[in-house]
């Protein structure tokens, strides 16, 4: 779009912006200042949002409840103060120029506890003006300080409606977020994280080393203990000054602020337990003979009906639940140290922050295989010995300067550096997940198992190695961050505030994998040694200006005009180098007999945007805003350059209209909606005909036995200089009512989401010699729509009992509308051949799969193959991921509030999951699942697996019962705070003190067979990052913490 | 004054909000926004006879990838035609490579889906080189060319011996894909013969390399020219072909190791050398028509471990057998001189000259060879030549699956016993009792993969003869 397009489109807009320019040249300036207390006791309210109304004068109360704001339009001003817990009040004043005029408040506490100002792209807002639902989790200390939350992943999980987030499993796994469902068959679905303005790196790395284990979260690497709030930006219609890749949401990150008053000083230790109380599936075996033989064998349900087997006794056995000394899992712990202080004057305030935490997975190494290794290799490691563990040192530090009235300066810095191990688990034969599921069903010798390993080692019914082994596989990472940003904000005039932010993100990782000589499993050449390293460094930049104008063009009409524009570079660049053939002792790559390398050199994604933002507020009631943003990335093709975002909405306070009728029942009611668009970039390389390098073995001529290593080119990817970003346009109405004297805040939103141009990758069939058998067009339309619903409410409130409800769900559709065009011009209807596709009006990522039959015929109780019928075509099934969500959070005050006792509850359902280790074990040798191998097998367990398993001749297999419904409630947290008596925080010469015992994972219900309903082990073969992975990946892990709180 | 001050600073402001739309238009967007890819090399840096070459070894590492090379889990092309015959046993957890095994291949079977797809793009990556060193380096080198078209035809003759009739052999032009219909397996051969004919016509040259290739090129045509039955054009056409003469795959350690060493070469591994006979139900089962690559103890198939084995694949119950044939960095035949002389065998089987053929595979007996960079020692002749046709067949391709273990010809050959001798798939593919459960099924060939049905001509196998 060339200048004199966009200057047309934005012509209104900058209309209204001169026109406040102009008007406003000539006003003066003064100075409210005032004190915030509670209307009860009168104690000072500290950290209250102070906000003139119509201007850009935003303040927080000091430690001492008291206020100034500064450069203050002349004239009736009002001022409205926010506190949670308490009712928001407004008060009209008179300000003169040059003078200080002085306006205190007592609020009322309020009975339900609401977060009435949030951070938009535009800096501070009421939520009143919003048109589009802002969730805030709110009081997130207290959230920290009150329950056995250890990291993002905790805090973000069932707390938000529509916002499903599937927690890491193991120690510092990473969490899967998506919000109102997936907008995209090809990118990344999950949301954007911006941390104090700017960009987070947000990306989980797999384990090194080429053993699969799981995604580790790096957005775990931010201390929940320095956050102040966190705010969740849904869709398009709240995203679109976010610019390209907000999408898909974003999630707003304000970290801690000091307040001006004396130094206070919060110390907390924590210690905890952790264990894992999974589901993990037996081990079966049907013990027998073939007719008219004395040998034992293994039989199976088939085998028995077909008469070929002779069961004679059965044996079962769990390692990973009732091993006993056998089992590789334990009773895990943590501990954690949190000191941070804040404080400062009204010029210079301060938080500073510091924090160690520790924690040691319940993997432990069984008792047997310590033995050994006491035995034939002088002891195990320490590192093997637990090889699950987390480390992780914060250091924050936040400085607010105000060196002049109309300035203020934000500079905050975090650092962290985490040192972990990660488990043996996940899709591969080293993983004590799998060698423990595919466990024979029994100890010592049997039918096709000697009970010893490659090196003698008795397995004790692994499946074919030991843990002393498979715990020689050393996976480690490191990672040290910063995260540093600096704000300014500069009102040259009471009418304008000029914000700027720049800020950075730097992440550097550090992966190790190492197999000593002579250790590891006997497999191949692997105890010859091998080792890899691997570093990839993150640099976000990020930087943005904004310049907001406010005007009271009439006493009934207020006009806030804000242009901005911001730029983010995202870079990143590695290496990694592997070695083969160690000698004694060695464990780094360079002294590997064969070594090789690769390095990737900084490659950068960058996006530019501008907007322009027009509100209206008639009467402090009915909000008006129109916004429009102009992005361009590097990562469109050449033959597209820019992209423009609209935006619309709408938020009416309707309950303070005269003509509204007044209902003893309802307090407030506003109704709000808005339509948005926003879109997803595609990656940086994605657009470019690629050709990469390949080093291969050549042989001088064709005919020689020796060759020399040369180099070689092949195309890579075919490119598109069309492509464009995805767009997803939003349309969301709903209301927020206040009923029952503000005891209750019902909140409802409904939402309707069209992305366009979705990214397809477009199937090229092999037969025409491609590069590539796919490439990228913008070909896919996708529509979410769906009802988020919150209810928070106060049941009983009096001085020694009080009770509050919070309820929350959502319920999401999700449907590919279209999938482009073939060769040919005819639609496409289906991507995918196998039980995960994408067709034409189902969900992305549905699974399908043929359906089966079965009937016991000859009444056996035995279900053979030709007792099973399959279908010859795929039926939809269902979701691949849950649609439905729900949270109901209960907080009890007891004893005059000394104790606080809070229980969460969530559920997800309405998807389907593939149990795939149940799958496995009943399809891979030696068959040890319960539907073929245990003697009480039901009818529907045996027939699944015949359907999965056949043989049939004419017709196909099926896994269509391994794929189960997604449904469950969890007893999420749990906890109980006893604030310590007066006399013994005196003792302890501190201001208070908290004891709080807390759980986490407590317990499921749910009918689902496999391991655990939130098991997500890292994405694998045609699963997709949006799709559970369940193959041999541990379960959630279940917390148990005590934590001291004191605060002086 | 006031009011000045005011309206400069207004103007100032004014200037300041409109800075990103004057933006719009400077040098400072360019920077900002401009692609930062540096290891990205992009189709500017493949203009040149540098870049031509490059473009050839690559192509060839594609063509070394689908026949011989691969990963640590998964099969290339041969050694999934392989599985499906009596050559490897699956030993192995996917259930792909156990399906295969067992002759119940589904057209889903993801493994056969990568090694169609690889097959597949190596032929368009020797296209591409074969354009670029025809643009780029004057003159044209014709061995180099000839040798990328042999990569072409190969993998349109060994797709067309692996897969049922149906198989399409398309293009791309300017980035656009071009599909053709489907061929019988039949045509398929013919498409190979005529690469093999312009490559032929092309490689004319006496220097070593040109030899070489010459004589692959040689090889392969006669090999197309068995599969349609033409056995003394092809016997005449390999005349000329030493029988130490060997086209080889080369490998080391930093670039990749042949498959058979990847998924055969070291305990516990996925695939296991066939036998005759498998452990079913902890008893020793025969596998009807199977030949006994394992336990026949010989020198063609050296192996290590056996059928009886207590030390098990990587599936934990399926006894191991490795074979020794191909190490971590052995060199790869892809055709020799031996098949040449099998060729010359056959056409003298054919010819009812049974005696011929006797002698034949009694020269190749009783001589050293060479397989890959391993010496065959000389053998004992065979003794009681055959007297009729049906007796001869049994010697001559029990003989020729001995010397051709484990390079993809296999499946080839059972389908010719049946398609051209006559035979039924029950006498010649392994029927019966299947070790991982149940019976084998009736595969004679590889489904075509569901991953071709993007092309609009595809509909699946327009049938599954042999």
């Amino acid at each position: 779009m060339g200048l004199a397009r966009f200057t047309r489109l934005l012509s209104p807009v900058f209309l209204a912006g001169a026109i406040c320019l102009v008007a406003n040249t000539a006003w003066a300036q003064g100075r409210i200042t005032g004190r915030v207390t509670a209307q009860d006791s009168n104690q000072p309210l500290t950290d209250a949002r102070v906000i003139a109304v119509g201007t850009n004068a935003v303040v927080s109360t000091n430690q001492d409840g008291r206020y100034t704001l500064n450069g203050v339009r002349t004239g009736n001003i009002d001022v409205q103060v926010f506190h949670v817990g308490y009712q928001p009040l407004k008060k009209s004043v008179t300000v003169t120029a040059g003078d200080a005029t002085t306006l205190d408040f007592q609020l009322t506490p309020a009975i339900v506890r609401l977060q009435d100002v949030v951070t938009t792209a535009t800096g501070e807002q009421r939520k009143i003006e919003l048109g589009n639902a802002v969730s805030t989790l709110g009081d997130v200390s207290t959230r920290v300080e009150q329950s056995s939350i250890t990291n993002m992943s905790d805090l973000l999980v069932a707390k938000v409606a529509g916002m499903v987030v599937i927690p890491g499993a193991f120690t510092n796994g990473a969490p899967q977020i998506r919000i109102r469902g997936l907008n995209s068959l090809s990118l990344n679905n999950a949301p954007i994280f911006v941390v104090d303005g700017v960009r987070m790196n947000t990306g989980g790395s797999a384990s090194n080393g080429g053993n699969l284990t799981g995604q580790i979260s790096v957005i775990n690497d931010i201390d929940p203990t320095t956050i102040e709030d966190i705010e969740v930006v849904k869709g398009p219609s709240a995203a679109t000054l976010y610019g390209t890749d907000a999408a898909n949401g974003v999630v707003v990150i304000t970290t801690k602020r000091g307040k001006a008053g004396k130094n206070r000083w919060t110390f907390s230790a924590e210690q905890g337990a952790i264990t894992d109380k999974s589901n993990y599936p037996t081990a079966y075996m049907i013990w027998g003979h073939a007719p008219g033989s004395t040998t034992q064998t293994r039989c199976y349900t088939y085998t028995i009906s077909a008469g070929t087997c002779v069961a004679n006794s059965s044996t079962s056995l769990n390692l990973l639940k009732d091993g006993g000394s056998l089992s590789p899992l334990a009773t895990g712990f943590r501990n954690q140290w949190n000191a941070n202080a804040a404080g400062g004057t009204e010029a210079i305030r301060y938080f500073v922050s510091g924090g160690l935490e520790n924690e040691t997975g319940p993997i432990k190494m069984p008792d047997f295989s310590v033995q050994r290794l006491d035995s034939v290799a002088g002891g195990a490691r320490p590192e093997w010995y637990r090889p699950e563990y987390y480390q992780k040192l914060n250091v924050n530090t936040n400085l607010s300067l105000s060196p002049a009235s109309n300035l203020d300066i934000d500079i905050t810095g975090g650092f962290s550096k985490v040192d972990e191990g990660l488990p043996q688990s996940g899709n591969n034969t080293f993983s004590l997940t799998y060698q423990s599921m595919m466990s024979p069903g029994f100890k010592g010798a049997g039918p096709g198992y000697t009970g010893f390993g490659n090196l003698n080692e008795k397995l004790n019914g692994y499946n074919s190695y030991a843990p002393s082994e498979i715990f020689q596989n050393v996976n480690q990472n490191q990672s040290q961050r910063m995260i540093g940003t600096v704000h300014t904000a500069w009102r040259p005039f009471a009418w304008m505030q000029n914000d700027g932010t720049v800020g950075v993100d730097y992440n550097n990782r550090n992966g190790i994998y190492l197999c000593r000589f002579g250790e590891c499993p006997a497999s191949g050449t692997l105890r010859l040694g091998a080792t890899s390293s691997s570093t990839t460094n993150n640099r976000n930049f990020s930087a943005k200006v904004t310049s907001t104008s406010t005007w009271q063009a009439t006493p009934a009409v207020a006009l806030k005009t804000t242009f901005g524009s911001d730029y983010t570079n995202v870079e990143n660049d590695g290496t990694s180098a592997n070695g083969s053939q160690l000698p004694p002792g060695a464990q780094t790559v360079g002294a590997a007999a064969v070594q090789t390398a690769s390095n990737t050199l900084w490659t950068a994604t960058k996006t530019w945007g501008y907007y322009a933002q027009e509100q209206a507020a008639l009467r402090d009631r009915l909000f008006l805003t129109a916004a429009v943003r102009a992005d361009q990335n590097s990562a469109f093709g050449t033959n597209f350059q820019k992209i423009v975002y609209p935006k619309l909405s709408l938020s009416w306070l309707v309950s303070d209209e005269p003509f509204f009728p007044k209902m003893n029942f309802l307090n407030s009611l506003r109704l709000r909606s808005a339509y948005g668009a926003s879109g997803v970039q595609p990656g940086a390389t994605s657009a470019l005909v690629i050709f990469s390098p390949t080093t291969v073995n050549e042989p001088v001529i064709a005919t020689s036995p020796n060759g020399t290593d040369s180099p070689g080119l092949r195309a890579s990817a075919l490119g598109n200089p069309n492509l464009k970003p995805e767009l997803s346009a939003e349309f969301e109405g709903g209301f927020e009512a206040r009923v029952l004297n503000n005891r209750m805040n019902i909140d409802i939103t409904y939402y309707s989401k069209q992305t366009h141009d979705a990214l397809i990758s477009q199937s090229i069939a092999p037969s025409a010699g491609p590069a590539s058998t796919s490439v990228l067009r913008n070909l896919g339309s996708v529509k979410n729509s769906g009802i988020e619903a919150s209810i928070q409410t106060t049941l009983v409130d009096n001085r020694r009992f009080s009770w509050d409800v919070t309820l929350s769900g959502s319920h999401g559709s999700n449907k590919l509308v279209s999938l482009g065009t073939d060769a040919l011009g005819n639609p496409n209807k289906t991507i995918g051949t196998g039980s995960l596709r994408d067709s034409v009006g189902l969900p992305i990522n549905a699974y399908t799969y043929r359906a089966y039959h079965y009937t016991d015929a000859n009444k056996d109780g035995y279900i053979t193959a030709n007792e099973v019928t399959v279908d010859p075509t795929f039926s939809y099934i269902g979701y691949s991921m849950p649609r439905d969500v729900a949270s109901i959070s209960n907080g009890f005050d007891l004893f005059s509030r000394r104790v606080r006792v809070n229980a969460l509850f969530d559920y997800k359902g309405g998807g389907m999951l593939v149990n795939t280790n149940l799958a496995f074990q009943c399809s891979s040798s030696p068959r040890p699942c319960a539907d073929i191998s245990s003697p009480t097998a039901s009818l529907a367990q045996q027939a699944g697996a015949i359907a999965m398993n056949g043989p049939f001749t004419g017709q196909s297999t099926t896994a269509l019962a391994y794929t189960e419904p997604l449904q469950y409630w969890r007893f999420r947290e749990a906890s109980a705070t006893l604030n310590l008596p007066q006399q013994l925080t005196r003792w302890m010469r501190s201001q208070s003190a908290a004891l709080t015992f807390a759980g986490r994972n407590l317990h499921t219900w749910t009918k689902y067979r496999g391991v655990d309903v939130e098991e997500n082990g890292i994405p694998i073969f045609a699963f997709s990052n949006d799709v559970q992975n369940t193959t041999f990946s541990m379960g959630t892990r279940r917390y148990f913490t005590a934590k001291l709180t004191l605060h002086y | 004054m006031k009011s000045m001050h005011s309206a400069r600073t207004a103007a100032a402001v004014g200037a300041f909000v409109l800075l990103p739309a004057l933006l719009n238009g400077c040098d400072l967007k360019q920077s900002l926004l401009s692609p930062q890819q540096p290891g990205v090399i992009g189709p500017t840096s493949v203009t040149t006879p540098t870049a031509a070459e490059a473009l050839r070894v690559g192509a060839l590492g594609s063509f070394k990838g689908w026949v011989a090379g691969g990963g640590v889990n998964f099969a290339n092309l041969p050694m999934m035609s392989d599985l499906l015959t009596d050559e490897w046993a699956s030993g192995d957890t996917q259930s792909q490579h156990n399906e295969t095994d067992g002759r119940t291949v589904q057209s889903s079977n993801g493994v056969v889906s990568s090694a169609y797809s690889a097959a597949q793009t190596a032929r368009g990556f020797a296209l591409t080189a074969i354009k670029a060193l025809q643009q780029y380096v004057t003159p044209a080198p014709t061995a180099e060319i000839g040798e990328l078209y042999f990569a072409m035809g190969f993998a349109e003759l060994q797709m067309s011996e692996a897969f049922c009739n149906g198989v399409p052999f398309g293009s791309m032009v300017n980035g656009v894909p071009t599909y053709t219909q489907p061929i019988t397996n039949a045509d398929g051969f013919k498409l190979a013969i005529a690469r093999f004919d312009t490559a032929l016509a092309m490689v004319t040259g006496i220097d070593a390399q040109s030899v070489a290739i010459h004589r692959v090129l040689e090889i392969a045509k006669a090999r197309a020219q068995v599969d349609l039955g033409n056995y003394a054009a092809a016997a005449t056409l390999v005349g000329d072909v030493p029988t130490n003469y060997q086209y080889l795959l080369t490998f080391s350690l930093p670039t990749t190791s042949p498959e058979l060493y990847l998924l055969n070469g070291t305990q516990p591994s996925r695939f296991v050398v066939g036998d005759s006979f498998a452990i079913v139900n902890n008893v020793p089962s025969v596998i009807k028509n199977a030949l006994p690559f394992a336990s026949a103890n010989d020198p063609r198939i050296p192996v290590t471990g056996s059928t009886s084995n207590t030390k098990k694949a990587f599936d934990g119950s399926t006894p191991w057998v490795g074979q020794l044939l191909y190490g971590q960095t052995d060199p790869f035949p892809v055709l020799t001189g031996i098949d040449a002389r099998l060729i010359e065998a056959e056409a003298k089987l054919n010819a009812n000259d049974f005696a011929g053929m006797f002698a034949t595979l009694n020269a190749l007996r009783t001589s050293a060879q060479t397989i890959g960079n391993k010496t065959i020692a000389a053998m004992p002749a065979l003794t009681n030549g055959p007297t009729t046709k049906d007796a001869a067949l049994n010697i001559f391709f029990r003989e020729k699956a001995f010397w051709q273990f484990g390079r993809g010809f296999r499946l080839g050959d059972l389908r010719r016993l049946i398609r051209q001798y006559g035979r039924t798939q029950d006498n010649v593919f392994p029927i019966g009792a299947f070790f991982k459960g149940g019976t084998y099924g009736t595969d004679v060939n590889l489904p075509m993969s569901d991953v071709e049905l993007t092309n609009p001509n595809f509909h699946g196998c327009l049938d599954r003869s042999a």
